[in-house]
């Protein structure tokens, strides 16, 4: 069973459609990179899956269930269990790293024991149990990178949506960290949803491609396939 | 380069001259006995009971306003800021009004609703009525009436701080926790330090305000030196009692300045993608309607209205407006020129503090805010000190005073504007036209006051309402037979009639409303503001 079903999806703001009847399956342990230029609709796919925009037309299903129909949320977004990684991050910069990644999980009614528990173990894997107590702002940009991947990830998320993670690093940290991505990937298997418009992240990354043009999806390939059809 | 400097240089020495000098001079002032150096008005004024049983009540005054304030305005900011609640634009507007009308008007239409002769006595029992009357007349009327007048600072405060804030942080929380978490957990904490902010202004607006308290009969410390200057005509006295007043405010903006600013501006950091994470109340959205429209009533509604019954028929408003024209026209006069030199002087020390331009800047920046907070009995005994002399007479004698009372208190207000909006308007703008060859003067004129006009027509706008409003200044330093429209209304309320005070107190009313609906209709003219 599909863990995303996004069906004939639209979506305009003020005049403007951004998103033109607008499918999309991904089964779980995915990784559907979203491709496109800017302002083709990339974004507005994930802040639709992540419930903090209603479709005006279509149907969009988690696990299933449909969360959301033509102007209406029959899911709020903190029943969808999605994570998301921001373009800028959103790190709370007035709480620490622990404050930053504890937040959830005290939402959810963890007991503290299992929060510090799950918190430790999470920070060891992305390499920054050093830091519990730092703030956003006294970390570097891959360090933060490392924690907004960690807070998202913490909650055992259906699907993990990143929205250009990675496009205000420098190369050579932004293949480091994609490495990274993969390493967690390897071990926690999750499902993600992940939008560039770079391409040599989307094939690193991608088990499967979707490329958008002006609110249309033009193909949607395994990765497999994306090289060869883009050289016909 | 070198006119920048000198100008802005210029601008800085007159606003030293303007706003600081009457202070130091007053220090000065209560530390000559008889022309020799004596701490004698300071000993007088420490050993007796009185003063500080007076200091106590200012500082009880103080907190509890801000207290109150506090609870009431970030609730409501978050209500109409955050919110989907039904007219919420109407709501911000009606609840703004106390600010931007003098505090003592809003207390004699208290004193209509709740005195011996008011609403509650003419619509329940004459016991109820006294009750009214002896909660009004002390402690619990005066904190009703300042909370009410200085809310909104918060609730303003509150309004523009949740806009600040980036719409991620509260979506990255929406994924895992209800709304009301996200904003105890979230939006709340990120504007906590903002919100402190408006608070202690709203705790030494309050322990500066002497209108209130006189009409309310209760005493504090800011009375006291109005009281020496105008009852006793002790000068020495007076400055000796203002001081402790100016130095409380210098602390608390010292202790503000150290423990908040950097939090502030942490805050100030945050990009902006534009837009606001809006809670959708669902089935809440009808009580929290009822209850915010219950607090307009009650807060703001009633007591105008009472006035409007008060001052009963249209008689009484020709009356009123007889009594009262000369005032009315020196107000208004005086409001418009104090606006425009605000604006002009607001301009380049908003310049001075964007662009950083010169070393000092931030002294500039914090003796502004300090001025603005400093209570106008302070500053009217300063200037009083520093211009009550032969050789200045004709500023003293005649209505300059009042200007530059103005333009020691307000600039702030100008200034932030400015500041606001050249946030709006990129560096590059300026620096193009200085690569084209432009001097300084030339690029303010045909680049950066063109891109920042808007900002600037709301600055006027705001120093009108605040020179028109303005109370504590006039009141001390208003030479013979130029009293303003607030002066005189202060001075009827002693003997005047009820009706043609209260007549007049809502022509004061529309006279400082009317601009309001003025910046109502340019900020929906020109859409979204630098300043808000």
């Amino acid at each position: 069973m599909a863990i995303i079903e996004l069906n004939a999806v639209s979506k305009a703001y003020q005049d403007k459609t951004v998103l033109h009847d607008f499918s999309l399956v991904v089964e779980p342990g995915q990784r559907v990179v979203i491709l496109g230029p800017s302002g083709c609709g990339k974004t507005t796919v994930l802040r639709l899956l992540a419930g903090f925009i209603t479709p005006d037309a279509g149907t969009i299903s988690i696990d299933g269930r449909v969360v959301a129909a033509a102007n209406e949320i029959l899911r709020s977004p903190e029943e969808r269990h999605l994570g998301m990684v921001f373009q800028d991050l959103a790190l709370w910069p007035h709480l620490t790293v622990e404050g930053n990644l504890e937040f959830g999980l005290k939402a959810q009614g963890i007991p503290r024991p299992q929060r510090v528990q799950r918190i430790q173990e999470m920070l060891r894997m992305v390499k920054m149990d050093a830091y519990v107590r730092a703030r956003p702002a006294e970390l570097s940009g891959g360090q933060q990178q490392r924690i907004a991947l960690a807070r998202a990830l913490l909650l055992q998320p259906k699907a993990l949506l990143m929205d250009e993670p990675l496009s205000n690093l420098d190369e050579e940290l932004s293949q480091h960290l994609r490495g990274e991505l993969l390493r967690l990937y390897e071990r926690l298997g999750f499902t993600l949803i992940y939008v560039t418009h770079d391409r040599a992240e989307a094939n690193d990354i991608a088990t499967n491609i979707v490329c958008m043009r002006h609110g249309r999806i033009e193909r949607s390939v395994p990765i497999e396939d994306f090289d060869t059809g883009q050289r016909q | 380069m070198r006119t920048r400097r000198i100008i802005l240089t210029a601008v800085t020495l007159f606003l030293a001259v303007v706003g600081l000098a009457p202070i130091v001079v007053m220090i000065v002032r209560s530390l000559m006995v008889d022309g020799g150096f004596s701490l004698e008005y300071y000993r007088t004024l420490l050993a007796t009971e009185r003063s500080w049983r007076l200091l106590g009540n200012s500082l009880e005054l103080a907190l509890l306003t801000a207290l109150l304030s506090t609870l009431v305005g970030l609730p409501l900011g978050l209500l109409l800021g955050k919110t989907d609640l039904p007219f919420r634009r109407v709501f911000v507007m009606l609840f703004t009004l106390p600010l931007v009308i003098p505090p003592y008007i809003t207390a004699v239409s208290w004193a209509n609703v709740l005195g011996p002769s008011g609403l509650v006595a003419a619509l329940w029992s004459e016991p109820m009525a006294q009750v009214g009357a002896r909660l009004l007349f002390g402690l619990p009327g005066c904190v009703l009436v300042l909370a009410s007048t200085f809310m909104p600072a918060v609730l303003l405060a509150t309004l523009t701080l949740v806009r600040t804030i980036n719409p991620r942080l509260e979506e990255a929380a929406r994924l895992s926790a209800r709304p009301l978490r996200v904003l105890s957990g979230i939006t709340v904490p990120l504007i906590r330090p903002g919100v402190l902010l408006a608070a202690t202004l709203v705790f030494l607006l309050a322990l500066g305000e002497f209108g209130v308290p006189t009409f309310l009969r209760y005493n504090v410390f800011s009375v006291e030196s109005f009281t020496q200057f105008s009852a006793f005509y002790n000068f020495g006295a007076a400055t000796a009692a203002a001081v402790p007043l100016a130095l409380l405010t210098f602390v608390v903006l010292s202790v503000e300045w150290l423990a908040l600013r950097k939090k502030t501006q942490a805050l100030r950091l945050t990009p902006d993608p534009g837009g606001t994470v809006v809670i959708k109340l669902g089935r809440h959205r009808v009580w929290l309607f009822a209850l915010v429209g219950v607090l307009g009533a009650m807060l703001v509604v009633a007591p105008l209205l009472s006035l409007l019954l008060q001052a009963g028929s249209p008689g009484a408003y020709l009356r009123a407006l007889y009594v009262v024209r000369d005032s009315l026209f020196h107000s208004l006069l005086l409001a418009a020129i104090g606006a425009t030199g605000l604006t002009v002087l607001g301009f380049f020390v908003g310049y001075l503090i964007h662009t950083r331009a010169l070393p000092f800047w931030g002294a500039v920046d914090a003796g502004t805010v300090l001025l603005f907070a400093m209570p106008s009995t302070v500053i009217g005994v300063g200037l009083i000190a520093l211009w009550n002399r032969p050789t200045t007479n004709f500023i003293y004698s005649t209505p300059l005073i009042i200007l530059l009372g103005y333009l020691a208190q307000y600039t702030a207000l100008t200034g932030r504007i400015t500041v606001a909006g050249l946030a709006s308007v990129p560096a590059s703008m300026e620096e193009a036209a200085a690569s084209a060859g432009a001097g300084w003067i030339r690029r303010l004129g045909l680049i950066v006051l063109p891109l920042v006009k808007y900002a600037l027509l709301s600055g006027w706008l705001i120093a009108y309402i605040f020179c028109l409003r303005d109370t504590g200044i006039s009141m001390l330093v208003y030479p013979p037979g130029y009293d303003t429209l607030p002066v005189r209304i202060f001075t009827l309320m002693a003997n005047g009639l009820p009706e043609i005070v209260a007549a007049a107190c809502v022509l004061m009313i529309v006279t400082t409303v009317l601009p309001l609906v003025g910046v109502a209709l340019v900020v929906r003219t020109r859409g979204r503001w630098a300043w808000q």
